[in-house]
């Protein structure tokens, strides 16, 4: 293990010095930071007249009320001091409606009877201020009401004052912030692999392609030049990772108000048990589709042969990337649960699926255990190969070949 | 300390490269290992260094298995190659750790041999900015870093200019005369001839010979001769001596003709010659060079 350790270092700090690195990382982290402006950018740009009732019903003020018109079409309304905040009163709906359309007035609320209104605008969402009406029109009537039976307007209080608790379980996991966290999870680990699975295979094949392999073989085992190889590209990687994710921090922190209006409806249904299978599934997908990467980074001599050697790897991680896309919007689809099982597939179905609906415990260890072996098994078999690929100078290995003399002993 | 290769085979599919190879290296001594391209030279190395499992036999170091991750080896191998992206203070570092050297010990082993090599204005450098020979240099340094008690060098000389040879021959004299088991192959003659005490020589995956080279020198001159007329041409000579003593003629050069005697003793010769009112210009024992030793053993099989 302390050669290892040695390859580990070494080839740690021969990616981080390499200036690529630095490049990309800096660049898709300025993007990260400039894309958390977005939402501050659209509303500058946006009208101003669409944005000026994004509070919440509550907070809508009698300014907020500017240049707005109002309609009885029918019922009493000399109670209701919501009325007294609008700017001007219409009779006719034609007259209301032409000066919306001009522009002149904001939005018009129509009211059509003591529990019925009609809000029109022109291009604004309205939800809020409709809310917010509806609201003060229900507390009216109900004023009405108590007031037309005679009955004491302190029990008003109490009757509404009076609560009922319920908790609610929901078997199929309904929160759109688990959809969002899901989709990001797939995204982020399908770049994460991409970026640096082709890392180790390079990484692997060097030695061949620089001849540098007979002096590493002499000095070293097999074991410890992948194994330091592989969880240094890895590394490298969720180092990458981690500064993507704190130059998104950074975004949020600055652009905190205009993100959180945004955010602020999804609801999140993620516990500790959510972040531990995601934890789990993240770390050992990547771990074994690395070591994958590895093994056929270990056929070639070349260092250009290596893109065609990772195809297969390449076609797997589409193939999960799909499967995932596939439970975002239909968790319970069979082939989907299967493929959170198959170890290629599950480091992202299985995330997806947990965090969709509810995944019994024994489903879960079921498909960590397959996970676990692929891992010892697929590193394995990149160690034989890559020893068997330091006795093979010049061609290149056929996959199933290499299998053939790893089975035939002919490696140590 | 001795490292006996005994009788070791290996194949590569059908084809049989080395067979039945068996020859011993002691400390004190280099060894020059010598054959033909294709003769199984380079694959004899790397079954030594355990980077091919040989089909059979077994390699000892003093009489146990030999495990070249478990003893301080230097190894050239034929195939040369460094990281060309990397600075080369960085690499032999590297490779001095992955020895068994500290990092500490193995930055000041690489900087002693960097300096040694005449490389020290290169050591940030990466080694892709290097001319040939000083990636060369870099790459023989590599296998002196950790202090080896053994020292195997494939093909070391070529690609060295004759001052870097130079310097390079130097460090194998030190390391034989330091008690280093020294062994390395070889195309030029005249190097392994200067300073290896014993040479072994393969053909067709099969050991011809493997001795002391001042032993085999000795056996292959005895009753051989140099010999020159002053007075009478080269050709006339020849037929003088072809009719006196035929086939005795072995060869020729420049010098003189060098002839085999073939038990007669030399007072024979030189009396038919003056008989004959022959002046003679050269007479002496023929010493062979390793290269006719080489062309002798090896060359009838080409």
């Amino acid at each position: 293990m302390r050669n290892a350790k040695i390859v580990f270092g070494f080839e740690l700090r021969s990616i981080l010095n390499k200036k690529s690195f630095t490049i990309v990382t800096v660049v898709i982290s300025v993007i990260i930071i400039v894309a958390t402006f977005i939402p501050k950018l659209s509303s500058l740009f946006s009208n101003d007249s669409k944005t000026q009732y994004a509070g919440t019903a509550e907070e809508l003020e009698k300014s907020e009320f500017e240049n707005t018109g109002y309609l009885i079409e029918s019922g009493d309304y000399s109670d209701f001091r919501l009325i007294d905040n609008f700017t001007q009163e219409f009779y006719d709906y034609a007259e209301l409606e032409k000066e919306i359309l001009n522009g002149k007035l904001n939005f018009g609320v129509v009211f059509k009877g003591i529990n019925s209104f009609e809000v029109i605008s022109n291009g604004i969402d309205m939800s809020k201020v409709s809310a917010f009406i509806e609201s003060e029109l229900l507390d009216y009537n109900r004023t009405g009401f108590f007031k037309k039976h005679d009955i004491n307007m302190e029990l008003k209080d109490e009757v509404y004052g009076i609560e009922i608790n319920s908790t609610q379980t929901d078997l199929k996991r309904n929160s759109s912030g688990n959809f969002i966290f899901a989709i990001l999870y797939a995204a982020l680990m399908y770049t994460l692999i991409i970026l640096y699975g082709s890392t180790v295979s390079s990484s692997v094949a060097r030695e061949k392609d620089n001849r540098t392999m007979e002096i590493l073989i002499a000095n070293t085992s097999s074991d410890s030049l992948i194994i330091g190889k592989t969880l240094a590209a890895g590394l490298a990687g969720i180092i990458q990772t981690v500064i993507f994710i704190l130059s998104f921090v950074i975004g949020l922190i600055i652009n905190y108000t205009e993100l959180s209006e945004k955010l602020g409806t999804l609801s999140l249904d993620i516990g500790t048990a959510s972040i531990a299978v995601t934890a789990f599934y993240a770390v050992s997908g990547y771990l074994l589709y690395l070591f994958i990467f590895a093994a056929l980074g270990a056929l070639v001599s070349k260092i250009e042969d290596v893109n065609y050697a990772i195809t297969p790897a390449m076609i797997f991680i589409i193939l999960s990337y799909s499967m995932a896309q596939i439970g975002l919007f239909s968790p319970e689809n069979v082939i989907f649960k299967i493929s959170s099982y198959f170890p290629f597939t599950s480091m992202l179905t299985m995330p997806v699926r947990y965090l969709m609906v509810k995944v019994g415990v024994l489903e879960l260890m079921f498909s960590a255990v397959i996970m676990v072996l692929s891992i010892v098994f697929v590193s394995f078999l990149a160690i034989k190969i890559y020893r068997l690929g330091s006795l093979n100078y010049g061609n290149r290995m056929k996959f199933f070949e290499a299998i053939r003399m790893v089975k035939k002993g002919e490696v140590d | 300390m001795y490292l006996e290769i005994c009788g070791i085979g290996k194949s590569f599919g059908d084809k049989e490269v080395l067979k039945n190879i068996s020859f011993k290296i002691r400390s004190g001594r280099a060894m020059g290992f010598l054959g033909r391209n294709g003769s199984g030279k380079t694959t004899t190395l790397r079954c030594i260094m355990n980077i091919f499992k040989p089909k059979y036999g077994e390699i000892l170091l003093d009489g146990s298995a030999f495990n070249p991750k478990k003893n301080r080896v230097g190894y050239l191998p034929e195939e040369r190659g460094l990281y060309y992206k990397e600075k080369i203070l960085d690499q032999l570092i590297y490779f001095g750790q992955l020895r068994g050297y500290s990092r500490n010990e193995s930055r000041d082993s690489s900087k002693f041999w960097i300096e040694r090599f005449g490389l020290g204005e290169y050591s940030d450098k990466k080694l892709e900015t290097l001319s040939k020979g000083n990636q060369q240099k870099v790459q023989i340094a590599q296998a002196f870093i950790n202090d080896p008690d053994i020292i195997i060098l494939d093909e070391p000389f070529s690609g060295l200019d004759p001052v870097n040879a130079e310097v390079f021959k130097d460090v194998i004299k030190e390391s034989v005369k330091e008690g280093k088991l020294v062994l390395f192959s070889s195309h030029q003659m005249g190097y392994v001839e200067e300073f290896c005490d014993d040479i072994t020589l393969i053909d067709d995956g099969s050991i011809i010979l493997s001795d002391d080279l001042m032993k085999v020198k000795e056996n292959k001159s005895k009753g051989k001769y140099r010999i020159d007329a002053d007075n009478i041409d080269r050709e006339r000579f020849k037929r003088i001596i072809e009719n006196k003593f035929p086939a005795s003629i072995t060869n020729e050069d420049k010098i003189s003709l060098i002839i085999d005697m073939e038990g007669k003793s030399s007072n024979e010769l030189l009396s038919t010659l003056i008989d004959e009112k022959i002046s003679i210009k050269v007479f002496s024992t023929y010493m062979p060079s390793l290269n006719d030793i080489f062309i002798e053993e090896v060359g009838g099989n080409a």
